[in-house]
């Protein structure tokens, strides 16, 4: 037996689709590992980075403290109530909103124009309807009020 | 600026009834600002250029001769004067706290609406609605 004869008796064009399988396979394997190449090479550069990353993953969280909700910029509305309430009184009734947050804002009171609008919003200071605003003193006493209530 | 939330902003007042070849139309004019306290976000003689959407926060619409109203509702408008007569801010505007405002270029929204009658009708319509509440809220005229 020789030539094709004796190929084809001992499987040739099988062993020969299995061995340029087994060639391109490799190839392929080879191709994935040099494309995946650069990521390696950047976990290896940054390797403590990646450490870190990881520790943290595997460590409890730690809580971190929610940030406080914007303005109004003070504790206590009465202490902002009190220092506008003789404000008001000094410029008098009917006054001037502008006028008032300048003038607080002159006698050092921080924040004076969220202060203003916490006590608008609070019905402490309300609008005549001419454009000017008024002190209600009524909102001022129930607030006092339900405040010694709630102590 | 900031990201618009556009489903937030459609449902403005202003905005509500307008079909959806108008919005498309208008939603490359809108840009939404934020404002800190503070803030004079229009000044009281000065020419036009901006007109202003609340969309936080509250404001202090104010005249040199004192006078002053807030504005606090997701939706009222500021700076109406820049697509009316005479072209120039009426009253000032601060920010009494921060907030976040939607901003319009004067003359971009002025060329749209010109260009746009249907559009320009029901846009109207509502400034002058705006217009007409507050005149019956504190009136700054």
């Amino acid at each position: 037996m020789k030539g094709i004869e004796a190929v084809l008796y001992y499987d040739g064009p099988a062993m020969a689709v299995l061995g340029i399988s087994v060639v391109f396979m490799a190839l392929i394997v080879l191709a994935v590992i040099i494309s995946g190449l650069h990521r390696a090479l950047f976990f290896w550069d940054n390797k403590k980075l990646y450490f870190n990353k990881a520790c943290l993953m595997f460590s409890s969280p730690e809580k971190t403290p929610e940030p406080a909700a914007p303005g109004p910029y003070f504790d206590d509305i009465h202490e902002s109530a009190r220092q506008i309430n003789l404000l008001v009184h000094a410029i008098g009734e009917p006054f001037s909103l502008p006028r008032l947050i300048r003038r607080a804002e002159n006698i050092g009171i921080s924040h004076a124009h969220s202060t203003v609008s916490h006590l608008i919003v609070n019905n402490l200071i309300v609008p005549d309807r001419k454009g000017y605003f008024l002190w209600n003193q009524q909102a001022c006493d129930r607030l006092l009020r339900q405040s010694k209530e709630n102590r | 600026m900031h990201h618009l939330d556009t489903r937030q902003i459609k449902q403005l007042q202003i905005f509500r009834d307008l079909l959806p070849n108008e919005w498309e139309q208008l939603y490359p004019l809108l840009s939404q600002v934020r404002v800190i306290e503070g803030e004079q976000l229009l000044r009281e003689g000065e020419r036009a250029h901006r007109f202003f959407v609340i969309l936080k926060g509250h404001f202090m619409v104010h005249k040199s001769d004192g006078r002053a109203m807030t504005l606090r509702q997701k939706g009222d408008i500021m700076g109406w004067s820049s697509v009316s007569f005479p072209f120039a801010y009426t009253a000032s505007v601060t920010a009494l706290t921060a907030g976040e405002v939607l901003c319009i270029s004067a003359a971009e929204f002025l060329e749209l609406l010109q260009s746009n009658p249907a559009l320009a009708e029901k846009v109207l319509k509502k400034i002058s609605a705006f217009i007409n509440i507050r005149q019956k809220v504190g009136s700054l005229q």
